[in-house]
C-alpha cells in the first residue's frame, strides 16, 4: 500500500523587538563650561553627547513552507530549514517554537498526526532518541549549519547522525512558555542560523491522507 | 538846649532801631502792586493778590500757597509755600543726579544692568566698539521763575585726570574721536525712555514728576530735542555709545549732559565713568543644552537633537569663527572599545562658498552633524548646509579629528550670537545596543 503522506509546514516568522533602555542617561539642559577670557581670542570647551541604541531583532526562515516527502509509515522522512536571526543585542537571544494548533501540529481536518512528547527546555530538557521515540512528528536543533556557540549538545545530543547515541528529537509544543530551542548570550555582530530538522513516522493505521499545520518560531532578545 | 537836641537824637535812634526791629518781625500785608525795580514784594501769610509787572523782580507767594503734589520718596523734597521761597533757586538747577550703565541686550525696558544692578557705579573695562549704554538722570531742582527755558540734552565726554568736574575739555560724543554714538537694533533714536526700575539699569526717582514726552532715548544723535523740565521735575536720557580705536588705553573718560554744550545751570552730582581697554577682546562660549541627549536609536530610523552654541564677543574687529573636533580620534561616540561609525570628516574646503565643503544630504547609518539655518543668528553658510534644514536638502558631515570651520563670521564684533547645531544619528543593524557617549570641541577665534 502506497500512502503519500504530504506533510506542509508553513513556518511563521514573528520577530519581537525588545526595546530596553539598558541605562539611565544624564540629565541635560545645563551649561556647560563657560570660558571668559579677557585679552584672549579664543575660547574652547567640550560638549558631551549620548546615545542609546536600542536592540532590534529580525527572523527569516529559509523557506516560509517546509514539505516532507511522502511518508510510508515504518519509514521515516525528514526535511530541514534554517531559521536566520539578526539582531544587535549585546545580551543574545533565544529561538522558541510552538505548534499553532492544540490539537496536533499535522492534522487533516478532524484526523490528527500524531505528535511526540512536547520538548521542555527545563533542565537539560526531554528530547530522546530516535530509537525510543515511536511513530509521530518531532523535530530538532540540527549541530550541522547552526552557528558556532548556539547548538546544545544537552538538547539536542552530541551529533547529528539518528540512532541510540546520537540525535534527539522532541515533540513540538502547544505553548512557547517552556519551549526554548537555542539561545546565546552574547553579541555577535552578525546574524546567527539555526538549523531545524523536521522528522516524521506514522503508525501503520495512519490514515493516507495530505496532512497540513503550522508552527511558529519566535526570537527575543535577553533583557 | 544842646542837652535836649541828644536826648532828642537818642530818642530818634532808639525809635527807629525799635521800628526796624517791629516792622522786620511783624511785616504789614503788602501792597498789592509794586513797581519798584529794587526790592522784591514778599508775603508772609496771605497770597499776593496783584500782578508784578517789573522785569526785574518776581511775586512770591506767602507759606500758605499749596504745594504742586505730594511726596512721600526719601530721595526728594517737594517745596512748597515759603519753603519754597527759602530753600528753592528761582533758576533752574538740571542736577545729573544718577546713572545707570546698561547692556545692549534688549529694549528701552528690557535691556539688563551692566553693573549687576546698582545706578551710580563705574562701568568694568571695556573693549573698544562694544556698544553700552548710559541711562543719565537730569533733575530741575531749582526752579523755573528765572531763566527758565528749553533745554538740549547734549551728551559730552571727558578723560579724567584728576576728577570729573576738574575735566576743562568736554567732547560731543557725537562726533567725538575717543567715543561715539552706537545706533543699535535694540533702540529707536528719538523715542522716550520710561521710568524703569533701577534692577534692570533704572535709576532713582531724584524729584516728584517722570518728564514722560522726552525723546530722551539717543542712539545716532547725542542731542535731545527741546525739552522743558519744571521745577519739581525729571528727566532720564539713555545714550547708545562706544569707545572707539583712538581711545585712551586704561583711559576712564567722564560723561556729564549740557544743554546743547551750555552747562549755565547744570549741576553735576554724579558722573558716569567708564574705563576703556582698547587693546583687549573677549569672548564667551555656551551651550544650551550643555549635555546632548539624543533620543533611544532603532537602527534604520534615524534621530536627531540640537544645541545651541552662544558666542559673546567684544572688542572683536573681524568677527570670529568657530571650529568643531572630535575629541577621540577612533570616532566619536563610543561604548567601551566599541565604536559608532563617524560620516566621513567635515571638510570646510577655501570657505563658505559654492562648491565648498563635502557634506551630504544622505549622510547614511552613522554619527553627522549640520548648523541648522533655523535659530542661527548670524553668518549661517548655505553653501556648507544646505539651502534650508529640510531633510533632503540638508546637508551633513561627520565630526573631524583636527579642528575645522563650520561658521564663520566677520561682522560679528560685539554681542551675543547663536549658532545652532544639528546632530544626527543612524546605525546599521548590527550596531550593538547598548549606551555610547563621546564628546565634541568647539573652539571660538576672533579673526585677527
Amino acid at each position: 500500500m502506497n500512502r503519500l503522506l504530504h506533510v506542509s509546514k508553513e513556518a511563521k516568522v514573528v520577530s519581537l523587538i525588545a526595546f530596553l533602555m539598558v541605562a539611565v542617561l544624564l540629565g541635560g539642559g545645563s551649561l556647560v563650561g563657560v570660558h571668559t577670557a579677557l585679552a584672549q581670542v579664543s575660547t574652547s570647551t567640550n560638549q558631551t553627547i549620548n546615545l542609546t541604541v536600542n536592540q532590534t531583532i529580525t527572523l527569516s526562515l529559509s523557506s516560509a513552507t517546509l514539505n516532507l516527502s511522502s511518508l510510508t509509515p515504518g519509514v521515516p522522512v525528514s526535511a530541514t530549514s534554517s531559521a536566520t536571526v539578526s539582531t544587535n543585542s549585546a545580551t543574545g537571544w533565544v529561538m522558541k517554537v510552538n505548534r499553532v494548533s492544540a490539537a496536533s501540529t499535522l492534522a487533516s481536518s478532524s484526523i490528527t498526526f500524531p505528535d511526540y512528547t512536547a520538548w521542555n527546555s527545563t533542565g537539560n530538557g526531554n528530547a530522546t532518541t530516535t530509537d525510543l521515540i515511536g511513530a509521530n512528528l518531532h523535530f530538532r536543533v540540527m549541530q550541522t549549519g547552526t552557528a558556532a556557540g548556539i547548538y546544545s549538545t544537552t538538547y539536542w545530543g552530541s551529533s547529528d547522525t539518528d540512532g541510540a547515541a546520537g540525535a534527539k528529537y522532541g515533540g513540538f509544543p502547544s505553548s512557547s512558555s517552556t519551549a526554548t530551542i537555542a539561545s546565546t548570550s552574547t553579541y555577535a555582530g552578525t546574524s546567527q542560523v539555526v538549523v531545524l530538522k523536521v522528522r516524521a513516522d506514522a503508525p501503520a493505521t495512519q490514515q493516507a491522507t495530505n496532512y497540513t499545520g503550522q508552527i511558529t518560531l519566535t526570537a527575543i532578545t535577553n533583557p | 538846649m544842646v542837652l535836649n537836641v541828644r536826648i532828642v537824637k537818642k530818642v530818634f535812634a532808639i525809635f527807629c532801631i525799635v521800628f526796624f526791629a517791629y516792622s522786620s518781625t511783624f511785616p504789614p500785608a503788602l501792597a498789592s502792586e509794586a513797581s519798584s525795580t529794587s526790592f522784591y514784594a514778599r508775603q508772609n501769610m496771605q497770597s499776593v493778590g496783584g500782578i508784578g509787572s517789573s522785569t526785574s523782580f518776581k511775586l512770591l507767594f506767602g507759606e500758605e500757597q499749596a504745594g504742586a503734589g505730594l511726596s512721600s520718596s526719601t530721595s526728594f523734597k517737594v517745596l512748597s509755600g515759603i519753603l519754597r521761597s527759602l530753600y528753592q533757586a528761582i533758576a533752574p538747577s538740571y542736577n545729573q543726579l544718577h546713572y545707570h550703565w546698561r547692556n545692549d541686550d534688549g529694549g528701552e525696558t528690557t535691556s539688563t544692568s551692566a553693573t549687576s544692578g546698582n545706578q551710580d557705579t563705574e562701568l568694568a573695562p571695556i573693549s573698544v566698539n562694544t556698544i553700552k549704554r548710559v541711562r543719565i538722570e537730569i533733575a530741575n531742582t531749582g526752579g523755573t521763575i528765572k531763566s527758565f527755558s528749553t533745554q538740549q540734552f547734549r551728551l559730552e565726554y571727558g578723560l579724567l585726570v584728576t576728577s570729573c568736574s576738574a575735566i576743562g575739555t568736554w567732547t560731543n560724543v557725537q562726533g567725538g574721536t575717543d567715543w561715539s554714538m552706537a545706533t543699535t537694533t535694540n533702540l529707536v533714536n528719538g523715542a522716550n525712555t520710561t521710568n524703569i526700575a533701577t534692577s534692570t539699569g533704572g535709576v532713582t526717582d531724584g524729584n516728584h514728576t517722570f518728564l514722560t514726552s522726552n525723546g530722551g532715548v539717543r542712539t545716532s544723535s547725542s542731542t535731545t530735542g527741546s525739552l522743558s523740565v519744571p521745577s519739581d521735575t525729571f528727566v532720564e536720557l539713555e545714550y547708545g555709545v562706544r569707545a572707539t580705536s583712538a581711545a585712551t588705553d586704561n583711559g576712564v573718560y567722564c560723561f556729564r549732559v549740557t544743554n546743547a554744550g551750555s552747562a549755565t545751570n547744570f549741576a553735576y552730582t554724579e558722573y558716569p565713568k567708564a574705563t576703556v581697554s582698547n587693546s583687549s577682546q573677549s569672548i564667551t562660549l555656551s551651550f544650551t543644552p550643555g549635555t546632548v541627549n539624543l533620543p533611544g536609536l532603532s537602527p534604520g530610523v534615524a534621530v536627531t537633537a540640537t544645541s545651541t552654541l552662544t558666542v559673546t564677543i567684544t572688542g572683536g574687529t573681524a568677527g570670529y569663527s568657530i571650529k568643531i573636533n572630535r575629541d577621540s580620534a577612533t570616532s566619536t561616540l563610543a561604548s567601551s572599545t566599541l565604536t559608532f561609525p563617524d560620516y566621513t570628516a567635515w571638510n570646510p574646503g577655501t570657505g563658505c562658498s559654492v562648491g565648498q565643503g563635502n557634506a551630504t544630504t544622505s549622510p547614511g547609518s552613522n554619527f553627522s552633524f549640520r548648523i541648522q539655518s533655523a535659530s542661527t543668528t548670524a553668518s549661517y553658510c548655505s553653501d556648507w548646509w544646505g539651502a534650508n534644514d529640510n531633510n533632503g536638502t540638508a546637508l551633513y558631515a561627520g565630526t573631524p579629528t583636527s579642528s575645522q570651520t563650520v561658521m564663520n563670521c566677520t561682522t560679528c564684533n560685539s554681542g551675543s550670537t547663536d549658532t545652532s547645531i544639528k546632530y544626527r544619528v543612524d546605525a546599521p543593524t548590527s550596531q550593538k545596543a547598548t549606551n555610547y557617549n563621546g564628546q565634541v570641541t568647539f573652539t571660538v577665534l576672533a579673526n585677527p
